[in-house]
Parts: structure tokens; sequence; C-alpha cells
């Protein structure tokens, strides 16, 4: 396609439909790439400079975290190893404490935050009812604090690579 | 301290203007679990030619220089990163550069106060390095080509450019890559030095809060710096300092300087070819630069009109969503500064210019027959209530009474000034500003 630069998407697959497994996978996605800490940013942008945006997000109707990168169509395999790296690291445990704590922090205070915003706060409800799965705000704050690091060791090693897609001018 | 209260949305604002020129706004919000705070320079993307207080030549930057400081203020001698620091405390934090000021923001739930520290250490300690600023000239680059395959931002800077001939508008908010590659150390803290003096500066503060408490929480976290000409030697080399201070005026002004711009368009359209489904374009509309105490009527007649004409419950509206030549509602804008001023009508559409020729029929037709009353009244208290709306969230505050009072504006102005509106100052409205010399059109389609 006729653009400047290259567009780098991966679709990764979470092969753990349990209830439960969403809170491990929200603070997986978290230090993934979610936050300005994150893995994905750290080492795509900061580390290596190859990209102004480089993040992950969580679709947890659909069982699917989404990466994806801005980059120099030439910079595809360094980037693409770099991203690899990551998800193995996740597999094997090599993420502090503190990335932990943080990510539980940063999701913690968005639930806070939903009930001063009636639109937030409708949205959740909806959301709630589709997945028949009512949970109260104090109760999804406990659950995130409550989800381990093995809990996340655990559900990086049910996640695996679905597709890879690089749109670029090549 | 100056207490503002209005009493249409029971909101009271507090303002007091710091000794060392600083101005802060707090808006207590009781029972709020948010806290958010945001602070701002008057520094943007256009001011890129000024005099700094205290010297007589000007001073001109590549261009994208306010973005790459916003950029690089995250940066912190001891090797963190002030983005990670406030994350590891839960704060969602950000940064944004417009055309007319830079802001840094952070919203929280708890650890406001070690976040408030944050914001106000990397914000007065600026930490540049020839390595680190090569380092972020990679990462700015790849956001220059991100928006070159934005077809949204290549359809806005073209109509941009069809309106004005020497505005710096007309560049690019970030800068291109051949600005960014001329930034460097020096010319980083020249900028920093001028812009992000305190009397440059404001900070706002929302959410449950006593104001007297953050007031003083505020000036501990304040650094003593020098005041008047005295606080822009820092932009001089040893020699260049004043001896003689002229300048007598305790926080002197930055003078920017603009070409400049005539009334009229530079050209009535442009097509660009890029890969979209479905054409999209704007419809640009240059006006003239209102004075500060006529232009928020002139903002709301103006908002008025475009939904009149051609807002999603106009007839217009439905005669081309009906025949298909457009799909969905258009984005209506009226967007000003001190400097330029235009409305842009943006939407996709299989025929632009059949949108534009009805758009200029009907203001033809309304300009004959004036605007109809009950189209009038309905559509007034359908934008008062838009404005209500902001004042739902903290952060939708904050962030409008930073950039209206980077214009000059309070923007409780807006909500008193609906009364003032008539229908017949809207038609005056509409016969001085909907003119068909003046409106321009962007298209940009597929191959």
């Amino acid at each position: 396609m006729d653009i400047v630069q290259g567009k780098l998407i991966i679709g990764l697959d979470i092969n753990n439909y349990e209830t439960e497994a969403k809170f491990a996978a929200t603070i997986y996605n978290s230090i993934l790439g979610e936050s300005p800490t994150s893995k994905l940013f750290q080492n795509v942008r900061e580390k290596e400079s190859l990209a102004y945006s480089a993040r992950s997000n969580y679709v947890r109707q659909k069982n699917n975290i989404y990466i994806r990168c801005g980059i120099e169509p030439e910079n595809y395999e360094k980037t693409l190893k770099i991203i690899k790296e990551q998800i193995e690291d996740m597999k094997q445990g090599l993420f502090k404490e503190e990335d932990l704590n943080n990510a539980k922090k940063s999701i913690i205070s968005e639930i806070k935050g939903i009930e001063d915003e009636q639109n937030l706060e409708i949205t959740y409800y909806i959301y709630q009812e589709l997945s028949e799965n009512q949970i109260k705000f104090e109760e999804y704050i406990e659950k995130i604090n409550d989800v381990t690091k093995e809990q996340v060791i655990e559900i990086a090693n049910k996640i695996k690579i679905n597709t890879i897609y690089f749109l670029s001018n090549i | 301290m100056q207490i503002i209260e209005n009493l249409k949305v029971k909101e009271k604002l507090y303002v007091e203007k710091l000794e060392n020129g600083m101005t802060v706004m707090i808006i207590p919000r009781n029972n709020m679990q948010k806290k958010y705070a945001i602070i701002s320079t008057k520094y943007g993307s256009v001011d890129n030619e000024f005099i700094i207080p205290g010297e007589k030549k000007s001073f001109k930057s590549p261009s994208g220089v306010a973005h790459f400081l916003e950029h690089k203020l995250f940066e912190q001698e001891n090797g963190t990163n002030s983005l990670d620091v406030l994350s590891s405390l839960g704060a969602n934090a950000n940064a944004y550069t417009a055309n007319d000021h830079t802001a840094y923001l952070f919203e929280c739930t708890d650890n406001f106060y070690e976040s408030l520290d944050e914001l106000f250490d990397y914000i007065q300690h600026p930490y540049f390095t020839d390595k680190n600023i090569e380092k972020e000239k990679g990462i700015i680059a790849q956001e220059i080509m991100m928006y070159e395959d934005y077809p949204e931002w290549v359809v806005y800077i073209n109509a941009i450019k069809n309106m004005y001939k020497n505005h710096p508008i007309r560049l690019d908010t970030v800068g291109t890559v051949k600005s960014i590659s001329k930034i460097n150390k020096e010319i980083l803290y020249k900028c920093y030095n001028t812009f992000y003096n305190p009397s440059n500066m404001i900070i706002c503060i929302a959410g449950d809060f006593e104001p007297e408490k953050i007031i003083k929480e505020i000036k501990k976290r304040i650094i003593n710096k020098p005041v008047g000409v005295d606080a822009y030697a820092d932009t001089k080399k040893e020699t260049q300092k004043p001896k003689n201070i002229e300048v007598h005026c305790m926080h002197p002004q930055i003078q920017r300087i603009y070409t400049e711009e005539p009334t009229n368009i530079v050209k009535k359209s442009t097509e660009t070819t890029m890969q979209v489904s479905l054409p999209i374009f704007i419809i640009g509309i240059k006006d003239k630069i209102e004075n500060k105490e006529n232009i928020i009527k002139r903002h709301l007649a103006i908002e008025l009109l475009l939904n009149i004409l051609i807002g999603k419950s106009s007839k217009l509206y439905k005669k081309l969503y009906d025949t298909e030549t457009i799909k969905s509602e258009l984005y209506l804008e009226y967007e000003f500064s001190d400097t330029y001023a235009h409305i842009m009508i943006t939407g996709q559409s299989k025929e632009p210019k059949k949108v534009l020729k009805e758009l200029e029929d009907i203001i033809k037709k309304y300009k004959e027959e004036d605007i109809n009353e009950n189209d009038f009244e309905r559509i007034k208290k359908m934008i008062y209530g838009s404005y209500i709306k902001q004042y739902n969230s903290i952060s939708e505050i904050s962030n409008m009474f930073i950039s209206d009072y980077c214009k000059g504006i309070n923007s409780f102005d807006y909500l008193e000034n609906f009364d003032k509106i008539t229908i017949d100052f809207t038609n005056k409205i509409l016969k001085e500003v909907f003119n068909k010399d003046k409106t321009t059109i962007s298209i940009v389609k597929g191959k």
C-alpha cells in the first residue's frame, strides 16, 4: 500500500477461557504493552528508538491481545525480534515484582475513577450484563490485587501468536 | 485569591497569581475519586519567532521545537523518565502540544501529592544531552511519518494551507524530519528558558480539594528562579547579559512575531490522492481576528449557524443523507487564537464538491430570508447542553479552562453569553462570515 510508515500488527490468542484468568490477562497486557513502563514501550521505543507508538491492547470479549507499532519498513525484522523477545520474557517470568505492582496500581486507579463519570459507569454495567458476570467495583479491585506473579506467568504460557501482519510500501 | 462563581453550573473557580507570575486555577469538586492536574506554557507550534525580554533582535527557531520539548522534558538527570515514575504511582500521565500552548497533565485517584512532586520536578528541571536529543529524533521521525499516513491530517493541513499564506499554523505541529534534524541542545535550552518561565505558565487542578491548601502545596514545589528580565539571563551568552536593565516590569512579555497574514484565502480547492475508500474533505472558511470582548459571542453564533445550516437536525443534512451524498455526521468547528480564525466542516462524501455547492446554496438562501426562529431556539438549547455536559468530567473542565485561558478567555463566560445571542446578531454574523470568496475545500480521495 502507498504509505510512508510500516504498520506492524501482531494478534495473540489467549488459550484460557476461565473467567478468573481474565484478571491475570489484564495485568499481563498492562506489563507487556499498555503503560509507559511496559516492555514494548521501553524496549521498542525508548531503548531502540524504532517507533513512536508501540503498545498492546486486550480485547476481553474475544480473548485476544493486539500488539501494534508504526516503524520504518526496513526495521521490520529487528522490531519483530524484539517483540518476540518480550513475549518470551513474559513466559519465563522475566519481569519485576515492581512491574506487577505498577500494573495493579494503574488498573485499580482506573476502576476507582469509573464512578465519577456517568458514561463510564453505565458502560461498565452494560458490559457486566453482557458477560453474565456481575461483579462490583470493590470485588474487581480485590481480584486484581490478588493476582500473583505465578498466575501472570501461567497465562503468559497460554498465549500464542496467531497472526503477524505487516503493512508497508514494499 | 479571586473566587469566580457560576450559578448556572453551580461551580466555583479559584484563581491566584503567584509572586513568580504563575497563574493557579482550582476547581473544587467534592466527593470525587479522581484528581486532575494540568500545567501549561503559552508556547505552541506557531511560536517559532520571538524576542526574548531584554533583547533587541528576534530569534528564529526551526519548526517543531515546542513539541520536541514536550517529549524531552520527561527525561530526568538521574536517568529516570517521569512518565514511568508517574505511571508507577498509579497516575495516568500525558502531554500534548497545541498551536498556542503545550500542556503536561495527570489524572489519579491515589498518590496525588507524590504525582504533583514529579510533575513540578520534571517541568522545572530540563535535562538535554546530545545523546538523548539524537534518540528522540528517531522517535519523532516515526511520529511525523505516522501523521503523513493519516488522510485526516493531510486533508486538514491542506485546508489550512489553502487559507493561510504566511501564518505558521501552516507548519506541521511536530515539525518535519528536516526541521527537527536542526534541533540541538542550545536551541532547546533557549526556548525552554524563554517560555517555561513561571510568568508564562498556568496550572489548573480539579478534584476534592481545599483551594487554600493546594496553593500552599504548589508554593512548596516551586523552585526559586530570578524574576523580571533576569529570568531570561539563561537564554543569553555570558557576554550578552544586559548591564543596564531598562525594563522594570516584574514580568516582561515575550514578543511573538508572525508575518502579516492577508485576509484573503490562498486557494479555492486542493485535491490529493491517498489510500481512502471514500473521499474525505474539509470545507474551510477564513475569518477575521475578533477582539477579546466579542470573540465568545462570535464563536457561539458561528457554532449555532453551522448547526442550523448543516448540523445533523438540519434539512440540508437530511437531503444529503437521503441521497447518500454523505453517510455520517459532519464535524463542525470554529478554530481560533489571537492570530488566526477559521471555520472547518469535516466529512466523508463520494461527491465533496456537491456538498460544498449545496452548502453555498443554503447560505445564500438564509442570507436572503434570515434564519428560522424555531431552528435558532432549538439549536441554542442543544449547544447550551453540550457546554453544560463538559462540566461532567474534571479532566474536561480543566482542559477547557486551560485552553481558553491561553486565548485570554474565562470558560464560564461562554455560559453567561448564551442569553446575549439574539437572532439578529446571528443573522448579522451569517452575512459577515459565511462568504464564498473566503471559502475553500480540501479533498483527499482514493486512487
